[in-house]
């Protein structure tokens, strides 16, 4: 009688002891997936955040693309080290440049503008087709690759920038460039040193007013 | 007279070559060596990987240290007793080229624990604050200007198959998704088959063959890498589809590229193993010297090599 009044209370005891520390956790599986899934990077939410919250408040820090367009054909070594930016090792120099001009064609690559407002030839393109690869991610210098423990989501920024790009910003630049007109722009190009003839400058943008 | 002078040069000339003969010893001797550097690399089954390997003990052994080349055999059980001897063999930095980006993390945290530095080559491992620096293929970027190129060539209406390399790879995930965000905005081609061969050129044939059974009519065929591209372009050949269907691989091995500048395949994506085997070699060095301020992540660009310009390339670099 004893031994059993002593088992029972050795049993009430663990009972009341695995009730406050359970030996485990019955969680329900939408819950386990819904954790996993804000662990998980979410690129197109951090692009949304990134392009309002870092990229358009950055972008009085572009170099004048006249400048940049001049020194290149001055000095393309100088001008690449002192407006452009390397990501590891890499030929290819990236630029973050603005200006503003006279548009002179527009078709299906893109819309034409010469920097010294005249109707000749045109000084950089901004494309307007499909938009593939990192131009946009590393020209600013905004983002470092350091930072992403999984590369598959530093590139997966870059889909989530050029979708932006051919969504937002290319219908309204399409619809409104006309020959003749003044515009603003907001954008990256990327140079590799074997690309001898780069003229017109091609200018992903990110930013453009037409007048 | 003449006899004693004659003696006395004879003794001053033995003495001198006494001398010489003492002192030469320790002037031909090389400086004893600055410490063992360890190779692990995924595996030397894949000549690329041998490459990479080679380069990276031949840098390490230029600067003044003993290197050792481990063979992982794309095994992490494998990779991890290799660490387990590296660290208790007193070797003085690791040259790493993981077998899994997840699984590997745990191996290059033991190496730092115990004070040695981890320079990752050509694949990354899922963490930043494990290894000391990770010199990587920009693998994305490759394939999308592979992926470009895969439309000028093959058209905008197609059908093609993907051999992906192994699955617990980054570097076979940034170039689908490098090859695919480019070639999946045109409608007109077709992914038929897409199936892993594990970046092994034996298994790519197999894998393509059993493939051209269901998928006898395909235009092209797109490989995470070289060996694979080989493994497949031979199963082309074996069903007299050669000429029919383009192959398209990634790595810058040297019998791609020959078959490239013979016009068979159609362009690869060049690494560059041996820049990164020797910039890790050179880093190990600066980091036991007493460097510290490494970047995490080097990104090295890829280049594209098709038979317009293969010429400029050639034994795993540019020429």
């Amino acid at each position: 009688m004893k031994r059993v009044a002593v088992t029972f209370a050795a049993l009430v005891a663990l009972a009341g002891i695995s009730w406050f520390f359970p030996l485990f956790h019955v969680v329900p599986l939408r819950q386990v997936a819904e954790q996993r899934q804000q662990e998980t990077f979410n690129a197109t939410n951090f692009v949304q955040e990134f392009w309002s919250e870092r990229l358009m408040t950055s972008l009085d820090k572009a170099a004048d693309a006249a400048t940049v367009l001049a020194a290149l054909k001055r000095d393309s070594k100088q001008a690449r080290e002192k407006f452009g930016r390397s990501v590891g090792l890499s030929d290819s120099v990236h630029f973050f440049l603005r200006g503003h001009g006279k548009i002179v064609s527009v078709s299906g690559k893109g819309v034409g503008v010469s920097l010294q407002d005249s109707s000749g030839d045109a000084d950089v393109l901004l494309p307007t087709g499909l938009l593939f690869g990192n131009t946009v991610r590393d020209a600013t210098g905004l983002l470092d690759a350091s930072a992403y423990p999984n590369s598959q989501d530093f590139n997966d920024i870059s889909s989530e920038l050029n979708r932006i790009i051919e969504t937002q910003i290319f219908p309204p630049l399409k619809e409104r460039a006309a020959v003749g007109k003044q515009i603003e722009f907001v954008g990256c190009a990327e140079i590799s040193e074997d690309e001898g003839d780069w003229k017109p400058l091609k200018i992903i943008p990110v930013s453009v007013k037409i007048e | 007279m003449k006899t004693i002078i004659l003696k006395l040069i004879s003794a001053a000339a033995l003495a001198v070559a006494s001398m010489l003969l003492i002192q030469a010893p320790s002037a031909i001797a090389a400086d004893p060596p600055k410490g063992k550097i360890a190779v692990v690399v995924s595996t030397l089954n894949n000549p690329w990987f041998v490459v990479l390997g080679d380069t990276a003990k031949a840098r390490a052994i230029e600067l003044g240290y003993d290197a050792t080349v481990f063979d992982s055999q794309n095994d992490t059980a494998k990779e991890a007793s290799h660490f387990e001897n590296v660290i208790a063999g007193g070797y003085k930095a690791i040259l790493f080229n993981p077998t899994d980006a997840n699984a590997s993390v745990a191996n290059v945290r033991k190496a730092k624990e115990k004070g040695i530095p981890v320079f990752c080559i050509d694949r990354e491992i899922n963490a930043t604050n494990a290894a000391t620096s990770q010199m990587l293929s920009d693998s994305y970027s490759g394939c999308v200007e592979l992926g470009k190129y895969f439309v000028e060539t093959v058209g905008e209406k197609g059908k093609y198959v993907e051999l992906l390399g192994i699955v617990g790879d980054n570097n076979t995930w940034n170039r689908s998704k490098g090859f695919h965000s480019v070639v999946d905005r045109y409608p007109g081609l077709k992914m038929v088959a897409q199936q892993s061969a594990e970046f092994d050129r034996t298994k790519g044939l197999e894998v393509m063959e059993s493939i051209l059974q269901k998928n006898p009519d395909i235009n092209a065929v797109f490989c995470g890498n070289d060996a694979m591209a080989m493994g497949a372009y031979q199963a082309l050949i074996a069903s007299g589809k050669d000429k029919q269907v383009k192959v398209f691989g990634f790595d810058g091995a040297d019998d791609v590229v020959k078959l490239i500048a013979e016009k068979k395949i159609q362009a690869t994506g060049m690494q560059f193993p041996k820049t990164m085997a020797r910039k890790a070699a050179e880093f190990a060095d600066e980091y036991i010297k007493g460097k510290r301020d490494f970047a995490q992540k080097i990104p090295v660009k890829v280049e594209l090599v098709t038979p317009d310009n293969v010429s400029k390339y050639g034994d795993y670099g540019k020429k």
